[in-house]
């Protein structure tokens, strides 16, 4: 891996985020309605010209679009995310507070889907056609197809209407406030996030299991005497193992982008529900700079995946 | 290292998983919120019966209030977000604002006003001054005293066009403000305005301390006079507030409210269930049914009221038979049934309780009658029907856009077609605004005072009249002699009076209103609903565990 | 005794219609140091045999139905899998056709040998000590170099040569090719023959060496065995059977290699027809439909293998009778 593989990935993902920046930005102001409107509803017909040309100035909406485009743009490479109209927090403060919150849990949904997943699709490739394996497919099948609000409201529906269990209600605590109820907040919802993970796992595990056990260096492996375990695991596993890291890899990526539904169901303040709340309520610098800022993990994640992949795979070269 | 990890990660993983989910065993069961309160009842009895006519009557006295007496938890489905009580306009802002500041003047259950920071009111004999006698006695949160001089501030705040004050155009008519003493206050009127008192009861038109406002910290500490004090904010998640020791007012019962975000009303309902939330402010029907014992629900039937505004500045319901046959076509009742599963009441254009007006005035009585609709259109020249853009509001609230299919269904039995349009918020009120519609479901807002309610509509210059779409002569005068009536008698009369028009003339189809949902867990006494939605009466609530 | 004695071995296709042998009646015989040849068509079973003697058919849907196997003199049919488990590597060892995809991508050549050690139960340091030994034998430069590399960064002709150092590393009393060359340019070709050859006549080790390549057999083996159609249809000395085929289709195999002085503008020579389809076998003999000398005797009964001289073979019309 040379100097060069960094600037041309480092290139192309400054490109993406450029990218990324104009489409939020037209597409923020292509939708109807502004901060005003947002704020005010109804209400804000009753404006007079003057206290419009005020909120105007206030908002920044009286500049014209390029300046607000580049002035944003400027301030966020020195650092400046921009601010909340309406409470005046900075949002680089409000990413930091909803960012290890999305974290934690794809980090948790990850490890549930991984440890359910990968196990099943081994489990069921190793029992090709019978029975079992037919079992876990469908039971994958299912996990994919439910969505995962529907897992998360029958969670809830269940332990708190019955057991009267219902943590998140309490109101979020971060790891290091609490760790036991923190983790109780976690697990349901990474759990409705991991079982759909786990269906795609298992799949992708279960197919590649059974295409790598088809290769000859299998049966060199079963000819050199070793066990049956040994080739299972270090042989095939390993083998099959790579594809399913990819996956895995982009999977969470796509965790980091925020699981909206989840969390307005389960109250988790996360990069979700926070640009969900500034969209709704207009906030153009918060939705802008915080898609940026999971465009931006998106990217990183992907070059991590790569770079894993590479690790990996000793057949890939980094060019 | 690499190859001791090898071969053994599964099991590691897994080991991982497990100590996880043992520390959320272990760990979990220390809660150090909720209902921590202990008796209370005698106490919220007594509060309870005071409410009628003003709380300032002392409450009989109670057993000292227990040493702790818990954190009541409200879950609610958004956050405040501007913390200036002179520009706040979000429901949820309003909530807690009114818990930690008072106006002037306040409403009781039926929305009379009663006194507050002013004990004593009266009008000039013109009605053209209004002195108030402020309340002795009463500081700030920062332990400053409350005086004429902070009334001053906070009013001229408000009257400044440059702070941009909501609730401005309310109180146009105050020309000038005078403290002859630090306990005395007189407003100079423009004109005869009955409807100014309720005005001043209105949380946008808090007492401000005028220290706050020089030093400009009103927008992010909040300091008021209210029963509670603010304490802490996690934006986005939860805002906290103290009890007030030393409120004017017997109580606060708890030592401190908690208003939790959770986004969605159904975890909430469980969040009630599993005791983890106390109180909650609910709007879907469909989540309220389902609170069952032993959640304690309360009813009260709402200012805001649910119509199919009809734009008669268009040509198609220019003609008033065209607009009395969409009255005589619609069932109200059956839209309630239908969309709101019958939490409702048919209403017309007052829904203020003591304006509250029937069906006076409706061209088929209030029952429905197809024939006669299509009878009306025919007189108007449209015996093919009619068709209407109708625009309807997508996620604001929960029946929009059941309503608009219940309507349409009805309507078209008459010949009358309703083209739905479900927009996005943003959308729908740019229309809105721009009175771009033949007609639109919509969920407008109340006000506790019948003049401030529908001055912008139906005035010819109020400027929501181009989105009301209609105006008159008979309605400027109406609208005027209410405004000037001081009387309460006369004024319910000339009311009345706008009511029948408004449903003869029919530029509005009003619908009914629904109810405002409060649901509890049962250990929470001592609260009274209000039709406006205010929570004010959390400051005589108590927790018994 | 023999090393290797394969009996009546019948491996099948077992499906529950039915079970459908695809090798029939193999009987086969190495003995110690001796370089045994099975030559035959695609699909004549010669691959099958060697994987069944191995233990490596894929099973199911393959099963040995019928046969002995003794390595030894050890019963190899009805061993568990924990015994031949102990037998594979270290009392012989295989060596496949396509270096390209039989060695394990993602591991270093040093360790995919040393795993054929510990498995074993030989130590680390004595295996990876063999590992570079038996790397120089097989004549890669720079041992220890190449076992830090993986298998993508070696050509083609050094990958089969880790393969055979890894068959040779618990000098295995048996070494069994199958079509080892088959996959390699020609160069490269006589380099593995060479190399094979030599480790022969250095350890002595027994090789059984499967081809469909005549030529490649005239210098490196003692005896041969022609298959056909899931059957031995002719074993005997190299010398003999290349002077002298006893059956046909030897005959015809033989006839098919061009040779260095034909005419060049002369059409190559075939069999006439194509082998025969597992599923549809004729009763008699299996090389009939193609045989020029069947007569009618060869389409009812299968013969058997008569023995004649130094070889044994399986058809009815003898060698002088051919027209």
């Amino acid at each position: 891996m040379t100097r060069r593989f960094f600037l041309k990935r480092l290139g192309g993902a400054l490109l993406t985020l450029f990218g990324v920046a104009v489409f939020v930005f037209v597409v923020l102001r292509l939708i109807p309605g502004d901060e005003i409107t947002a704020m005010l509803g109804i209400e804000s017909g009753t404006l007079t010209e003057v206290q419009r040309r005020a909120l105007e100035s206030y908002f920044g909406l009286d500049e014209p679009p390029i300046s607000q485009f580049f002035g944003w743009l400027g301030n966020v490479m020195t650092g400046n995310l921009g601010y909340s109209m309406r409470s005046g927090v900075s949002v680089a403060s409000l990413i930091a507070d909803a960012l290890p919150v999305t974290i934690e849990l794809a980090v948790l949904s990850m490890l549930f889907g991984i440890v359910i997943g990968v196990p099943t699709g081994i489990f069921a490739a190793t029992r090709q056609g019978k029975a079992p394996d037919v079992v876990a497919q469908s039971f994958g099948l299912i996990g994919l197809a439910i969505p995962n609000f529907v897992i998360g409201t029958f969670l809830i529906t269940i332990t708190a209407s019955q057991f009267g269990y219902f943590p998140n209600a309490a109101g979020y605590v971060p790891p290091w406030e609490d760790l036991g109820l923190n983790l109780q907040q976690m697990l349901f919802p990474a759990i409705s996030l991991g079982i759909v993970l786990a269906g795609s796992i298992m799949r992708t595990m279960r197919s590649a299991f059974l295409e790598v056990s088809t290769e000859p260096f299998v049966r060199t492996a079963r000819g050199k005497g070793l066990s049956r375990r040994r080739v299972k695991w270090v042989v095939i596993f390993r083998n099959a193992s790579i594809p399913v890291l990819t996956i895995t890899g982009i999977q969470f990526g796509y965790l980091l982008g925020g699981t909206v539904v989840i969390e307005q169901i389960f109250a988790l303040p996360g990069l979700g529900r926070l640009v969900l709340t500034a969209i709704n309520q207009r906030e153009l610098a918060v939705v802008q700079s915080t898609v940026l800022v999971i465009a931006a993990m998106f990217v990183i994640i992907n070059l991590l995946v790569d770079l894993l992949y590479a690790r990996i795979d000793p057949r890939i070269e980094i060019q | 290292m690499r190859n001791l990890l090898r071969g053994h990660w599964f099991p590691l993983l897994t080991l991982l998983m497990i100590v996880a989910l043992v520390a959320a065993a272990c760990g979990g069961s220390s809660d150090d919120e909720s209902d921590g309160g202990t008796t209370a009842t005698t106490v919220a009895d007594d509060a309870t019966t005071t409410t009628a006519g003003g709380d300032t009557t002392a409450t009989t006295d109670t057993t000292t209030a227990p040493a702790e007496r818990g954190n009541l938890v409200v879950g609610r489905t958004g956050d405040i977000d501007i913390l200036d009580p002179h520009l706040a306009t979000a429901f949820q802002s309003f909530r807690t604002l009114e818990l930690v500041y008072d106006s002037l003047l306040g409403l009781d259950p039926d929305l009379t006003v009663v006194p507050s920071l002013a004990e004593e009111w009266s009008f000039s004999d013109d009605g053209l001054a209004l002195t108030l006698t402020l309340r002795e006695g009463v500081s700030f949160h920062d332990g400053s005293t409350f005086g004429s001089e902070d009334v001053v501030a906070s009013l001229e705040r408000i009257l400044d066009e440059e702070t941009g004050a909501v609730a401005r155009s309310n109180v146009l008519g105050i020309v000038g403000i005078t403290a002859p003493d630090a306990g005395t206050v007189v407003l100079e009127l423009a004109n005869q305005d009955a409807s100014i008192l309720a005005s001043l009861a209105d949380v946008n038109l808090a007492m401000l301390s005028s220290d706050a406002i020089t030093a400009g910290t009103v927008d992010r500490e909040p300091n008021g006079t209210g029963a509670f004090k603010w304490s802490e904010w996690k934006q986005g998640t939860s805002v906290t507030l103290g009890a007030n020791g030393d409120y004017w007012r017997d109580g606060p019962f708890v030592d401190t409210i908690e208003f939790r975000v959770i986004p969605d009303e159904s975890s909430i309902l469980s969040g009630l269930r599993a005791g983890e939330v106390d109180f909650a402010p609910l709007t879907d029907p469909v989540i309220v049914l389902q609170a069952t014992d032993p959640l304690v629900v309360y009813r009260t039937p709402a200012l805001s009221y649910h119509v199919l505004q009809l734009n008669a500045d268009r040509d198609v319901l220019a003609d008033v038979k065209v607009r009395q046959a969409i009255s005589c076509a619609v069932d109200r009742q059956e839209v309630i049934d239908s969309a709101a599963l019958g939490e409702g009441a048919v209403t017309g254009p007052i829904t203020i309780p003591a304006y509250r007006s029937d069906s006076d005035g409706l061209p088929c009585g209030g029952t429905r009658d197809v024939e006669k609709a299509k009878q009306l259109l025919a007189e108007a020249g449209y015996t093919d029907g009619v068709t209407l853009n109708t625009i309807v509001i997508a996620g604001e609230f929960s029946t929009a856009t059941a309503e608009g299919e219940a309507l349409q269904a009805q309507l078209a039995e008459a010949g009358i077609k309703l083209e739905l349009e479900v927009l996005e918020t943003g959308t729908y009120v740019d229309r809105w605004l721009a009175a771009d519609f033949d007609a639109a479901v919509a969920l407008n807002g109340g006000r506790p005072d019948p003049h401030p309610m529908y001055v912008r509509y139906w005035t010819s210059d109020g400027n929501l009249n181009p989105v009301a779409g209609y105006r008159s002569d008979g309605l400027d005068e109406l609208m005027a002699a209410g405004q000037a009536e001081t009387d309460t008698a006369a004024r319910v009369a000339i009311y009345d009076q706008l009511s029948e028009e408004l449903q003869t003339q029919s530029p509005w189809i009003w619908l009914y209103t629904g109810f405002e949902y409060r649901v509890t867990t049962d250990g929470v006494t001592g609260f009274t609903s209000m039709p406006n939605g205010s929570l004010q009466y959390l400051r005589q609530t108590s927790l018994s565990s | 005794m023999a090393l290797l004695e394969v009996q009546d071995l019948t491996t099948s296709i077992v499906r529950r219609s039915g079970s459908v042998p695809i090798i029939r009646n193999v009987n086969l015989n190495v003995d110690k140091g001796e370089t045994l040849g099975i030559v035959g068509e695609s699909g004549s079973g010669k691959s099958v045999t060697m994987l069944s003697v191995m233990g490596l058919i894929p099973s199911p849907p393959l099963a040995i139905t019928d046969g002995a196997i003794r390595l030894k003199g050890r019963d190899l049919v009805g061993a568990d899998e924990k015994t031949m488990q102990a037998v594979r590597g270290a009392d012989m060892a295989m060596v496949y056709q396509d270096p390209m995809v039989s060695l394990n991508p993602v591991m270093r050549i040093g360790r995919q040998i040393e795993e054929g050690m510990t498995a074993h139960h030989v130590g680390k340091n004595e295996a990876q000590q063999r590992t570079l030994e038996v790397l120089g034998e097989v004549g890669i430069p720079d041992p220890p170099r190449v076992r830090d590399l993986y298998p993508h960064e070696l050509s083609g002709g050094m990958r089969q040569r880790v393969m055979i150092a890894s068959a040779l590393a618990l000098s295995p009393d048996l070494l069994i090719f199958d079509e080892p060359t088959t996959a390699l340019d020609v160069t490269i070709q006589q380099q593995i023959l060479y190399l094979v050859r030599e480790l022969q006549r250095s350890t002595g080790v027994a090789v059984v060496w499967i081809t469909h390549d005549l030529g490649v057999l005239a210098r490196l083996v003692d005896r041969v065995a022609v298959m056909y159609g899931g059957r031995v249809v002719e074993v005997d000395d190299i010398e003999p059977l290349f002077s002298e085929p006893r059956h046909p289709y030897t005959e015809a195999l033989m006839a098919s290699v061009p040779g260095m002085h034909d005419d060049e503008r002369a059409p190559l020579r075939q069999i006439p027809g194509s082998p025969p389809d597992v599923n549809h076998m004729p009763p008699g003999c299996p090389f009939q439909p193609r045989c020029e000398f069947a007569i009618e005797r060869c389409t009812r009964e299968m013969p058997p293998m008569l023995s004649h001289g130094t070889g044994e073979s399986a058809c009815w019309v003898p060698r002088e009778e051919w027209k």
